[in-house]
């Protein structure tokens, strides 16, 4: 048996004149967990309906444990989904919810095999309290444990989940992420987990895979989506505070930006085309230099602080501890760490130009 | 200043308070006036005669006319409003998911709650003729030989029936759809996903999620048959035995017996009787309202 339980082969995915997926192509791993991440529209929720067969690819198959089940239903299919909006059923207690998947034909449970799994499900969310209560009568986090719950009572071939965290407060939003990654890990099954949050996907994802307008940018581990992004676009879309992209040509032995200040020293392997480069706010060193820039604002982001330097014609983010001497109109010359700097060739237009993404 | 924004609140209102005492309380209050006198419709005279009326109304309760209106309108009710029910619910699911031409037979099935329903009687009174009516002789066709149907006493009541629910099942169609197309479609993609059974998600979300919807039209129509008389009226008469309401009986004596104190102190007790469902009716909105307004909060 290979190691691989689903396969996505190029799936595309068509609403009227809107493409939601572009010949996406993926893999789950038995026992992983692998994080979507992309901005909003980018056919997050897309991917996930059509993995779970609720809606069906206009080209493209999808494979799970070797075996075709593209035009499956979503009950053959055995996968469990996790809504956004939690979809509980309403009016229904919390105990109902989580037994109703129990009860589906086929499934041959006694009462006691329910029950001792409603009890054990409420056990590991910690939800025991809450069993008799009705669904409508729950606040958000709860709502999200309920439909957890309901989720891996039965357990499922695979569990999807779509942006289960992103209703819920910052502090609440940070438990259940290690909880769930926990949870999975217990319980050795595959998910996929759709964000549009960095940190979510960099903090959980075995594998992390980049979709933006339906298609996918980059499939790779964290760290090194996070050291190697591919494109602009990815390396915008993760790691908070955002990257530094400059435009940069190559001249007179050096990198250098647009007004041709020197960045980095030429490598031999450096293509002399116009460039992209990009580096993250932590690697960059604030120094005395030759070419100083002005400290025009300092954010203050509690364990560290963000200096934003007007240097070259640009703004460039640096991130500084917190007990760096520096004030607002200092001089200061930011150094690129060569080793941590990523080039890119310049996008074509509109293929992968800059844009503003979320987070 | 306060006194000019009473003045104003007070010409607001006005206009409505006239057309209600108008309209509603005066004939009222001369209803309840007239019960106690032996009025007639032929003579502008009148004496007063005390409760001799409603003594009269309360023997008349107990008569055997009056209790057999009473079952003839209970069976009415009962048999009509249940038919409607089933009917009206199955053509709404059948009719929930979009089909070409879909909205073309929508609109020809709300044709019979549009039109009059005097009109409507005298139309199918011609339709239920047993020798030249429709449909016999559409019966016929079949090799069915159908009754008599505003003659025979047995199918006299039945033929009533069949067209109130010809006319009123479109109205539990409409009621039952609005019902089954507020369900949020996540509901059944979860469900989907639990791999419940269509009898399952028949039986536990469509079932439950539109009952208060249709107890709603139940109740309106059970309150609007109690009260059947137009059709009574133009398909048997109001003085036939096996299809006096209590609603013919009631203008059988006042406007045939031309007895307009009796009939006024009758339509007090039918007063009684309206008030005291319509606060059923009231409680049972509230207690919707109430429920719908809890859920409410869970839809994102």
């Amino acid at each position: 048996m290979s190691d691989t339980f689903l396969s996505v082969r190029g799936v595309s995915k068509r609403f009227g004149s809107v493409t939601a997926l572009a010949d996406i192509e993926l893999t789950v791993g038995r026992d992983e967990l692998l994080v979507v991440v992309g901005p909003t529209r980018a056919g997050k929720t897309t991917l996930l309906r059509v993995i779970a067969g609720l809606e069906r690819p206009d080209s493209g198959t999808i494979e799970m444990n070797g075996a075709d089940v593209s035009d499956a239903s979503p009950a053959a299919r055995d996968v469990a989904l996790v809504f956004q909006n939690f979809s509980l059923y309403p009016n229904w207690s919390v105990r109902k919810n989580i037994e109703f998947p129990l009860r589906a034909p086929g499934r041959g449970l006694t009462e006691e095999q329910i029950q001792g799994q409603v009890s054990f499900v409420a056990g590991l969310l910690r939800i025991e309290h809450l069993l008799d209560r009705k669904s409508t009568r729950l606040s958000g986090g709860e709502m999200q444990r309920v439909a957890i719950g309901r989720a891996i009572a039965r357990k499922p071939r695979l569990f999807l989940m779509d942006e289960p965290l992103t209703n819920l407060d910052a502090k609440l939003r940070e438990a259940l992420r290690v909880e769930l990654v926990e949870l999975r890990r217990k319980l050795g099954t595959p998910m996929i987990f759709v964000t549009h949050n960095q940190a979510e996907a960099l903090s959980m994802g075995d594998r992390v895979v980049v979709l933006s307008e339906g298609r996918v940018l980059q499939d790779a581990t964290p760290q090194e989506i996070y050291r190697k992004p591919r494109s602009p676009a990815v390396a915008r879309q993760l790691g908070q505070p955002r990257i530094n992209v400059l435009a940069v040509f190559a001249n007179d032995g050096f990198l250098r930006t647009g007004s041709g200040v020197p960045l980095l020293p030429l490598r031999p392997d450096t293509p002399r085309q116009p460039l992209m480069l990009g580096v993250r706010p932590e690697d960059i060193a604030l120094e005395g230099g030759s070419h100083p820039g002005t400290v025009e604002l300092l954010e203050n982001m509690g364990p560290a602080k963000i200096a934003v330097v007007a240097w070259a014609g640009e703004h460039v983010h640096v991130l500084v501890p917190k007990s760096a001497p520096l004030k607002q109109g200092d001089r200061v010359y930011p150094r690129f760490d060569p080793d941590r700097a990523v080039l890119w060739p310049v996008p074509e237009r509109g293929g992968d130009a800059p844009r503003e993404g979320t987070n | 200043m306060k006194h000019d924004a009473a003045a104003i609140r007070i010409a607001f209102v006005a206009p409505t308070l006239v057309f209600l005492i108008v309209i509603d309380l005066f004939p009222l209050l001369y209803n309840v006036f007239l019960s106690f006198t032996n009025a007639q419709l032929s003579s502008a005279a009148y004496d007063f005669v005390g409760t001799r009326n409603y003594s009269a109304v309360l023997g008349e309760l107990a008569s055997p006319r009056f209790q057999d209106a009473l079952r003839t309108t209970g069976a009415f009710v009962v048999c009509a409003v249940a038919i409607e029910l089933l009917l009206g619910f199955v053509l709404a699911l059948a009719l929930r998911d979009s089909f070409r031409g879909r909205s073309a037979v929508l609109s020809l099935l709300l044709i019979p709650m549009m039109l009059s329903p005097a009109v409507m009687g005298l139309f199918w009174n011609l339709i239920l003729s047993a020798h030249n009516g429709v449909l016999n002789q559409a019966l016929e066709v079949l090799g069915i030989s159908g009754p008599h149907w505003l003659t025979d006493p047995h199918w006299k009541l039945p033929a009533v029936i069949l067209v109130d629910v010809w006319m009123w099942t479109p109205f539990m169609m409409l009621i039952a759809l609005a019902g089954l197309n507020a369900i949020p479609g996540y509901i059944y993609e979860a469900a989907e996903i639990d791999r419940a059974s269509t009898w399952a998600v028949f039986r536990r979300i469509t079932l439950p999620m539109t009952a208060p919807l249709l107890g709603l039209a139940v109740l309106l129509r059970c309150t609007d048959a109690l009260k059947q008389f137009d059709l009574v009226m133009a398909l048997t008469g109001p003085n036939d035995a096996s299809t006096q309401t209590v609603s013919a009986l009631l203008y059988q004596v006042t406007f045939a017996g031309q007895k307009v104190g009796l009939g006024g102190a009758y339509a007090c007790v039918v007063l009684v009787v309206v008030i005291a469902l319509a606060s059923v009716f009231t409680r049972y909105l509230d207690w919707l309202a109430g429920k719908q307004g809890r859920s409410g909060q869970v839809a994102t």
